[in-house]
């Protein structure tokens, strides 16, 4: 009984008091993704061709894909370190997913941004409540939830544990937004990438939109490692404040 | 003999959402930096008032 109720303590990493000042918020691997980022922005507006049906606003497709692509990765970490926390409870794994779920909300606002700035032209409306764009709302409504939710529960245990299980329940919504286009009568476009045969894209534009998810890709992790370094300095802050007790 | 119709303009939205989603990744991390570096000065202060305490007792 004794080990199990020591099991369910959260382990506390919070303080390595030395050293967590002196490691930089944005290390080595930001520094790529911005190089890889604007390398990506450049090669998408001045050195890819213009879609010869929709013109200029095609372009979007590169952020907005990458983003939604770097969103479900952020979100999958969520998941995957949330099933980790309720696994073994250690605080370090419910840190990373709090960084996860803050990432993953910015991409997702991306995805939601500049996904109506490509249909206004090419649909001819901002918005249509189809099943794709709904279920990505509801997700981001979700994320927002897990993030409003952890700044309001003071208990830290409960506020992981609690957290946890929402950011597992959110992360299950994305293999129905991608099949949703399958599933459901839509307006939103079948997947031009993530699809069993070829890639339905010349190599021109094939190669931009590889290079925009690779520098997504890179930034989504870089500034999940940048928030979770935020993360550890604030509650080895809220530690000395509570006087050494549980962050 | 009809003119060529070429791609429709489409450019300002491609324009605006560029623009836009550069400036949501930039704000973010000026956000993020700025927490960060009040946190890390607010934890600054809390170690060198715990080290005066210890110094003290």
């Amino acid at each position: 009984m004794t080990s199990l109720s020591v099991a369910h303590q959260p382990r506390s990493n919070a303080a390595a008091p030395a050293t967590v000042e002196q490691r930089p918020l944005f290390g080595w691997l930001f520094a790529l993704a911005v190089v890889c980022t604007v390398a990506a922005y450049a090669r998408a507006i001045y050195f890819t061709p213009i879609e010869a049906l929709q013109g200029a606003s095609q372009k979007i497709y590169y952020v907005h894909v990458s983003a939604a692509m770097s969103a479900y990765l952020a979100l999958g970490i969520l998941a995957v370190l949330s099933i980790v926390y309720l696994w073994i409870r250690d605080e370090r794994a419910d840190r990373l997913a709090e960084s996860a779920g803050e990432v993953g909300l910015l991409f997702l606002t991306v995805v939601l941004t500049s996904g109506p700035l490509w249909g206004k032209p090419i649909w001819g409306t901002w918005w249509t409540w189809d099943a794709r764009l709904t279920l990505t709302l509801f997700l981001w409504f979700l994320t927002a939830g897990y993030l409003v939710m952890r700044g309001a529960i003071e208990d830290t245990a409960m506020r992981a544990r609690y957290s946890a299980v929402l950011g597992i329940l959110a992360a299950l919504l994305i293999p129905f937004i991608h099949l949703s286009v399958y599933m459901f009568n839509t307006l939103h476009p079948k997947p031009i990438l993530l699809k069993p045969d070829r890639p339905s894209m010349p190599n021109e534009m094939l190669v931009t939109f590889f290079a925009m998810w690779v520098a997504f890709t890179l930034l989504c992790l870089a500034l999940i490692r940048a928030r979770y370094h935020y993360a550890v300095d604030r509650d080895a802050l809220r530690a000395l404040e509570s006087g050494g007790g549980d962050a | 003999m009809m003119p060529q119709a070429g791609p429709p303009d489409t450019s300002a939205f491609y324009h605006i959402a560029y623009t836009w989603v550069a400036l949501l990744l930039v704000g973010y991390v000026a956000i993020l930096w700025v927490r960060g570096r009040r946190v890390r000065a607010l934890l600054r202060g809390a170690r060198e008032r715990e080290t005066r305490a210890t110094r003290g007792t």
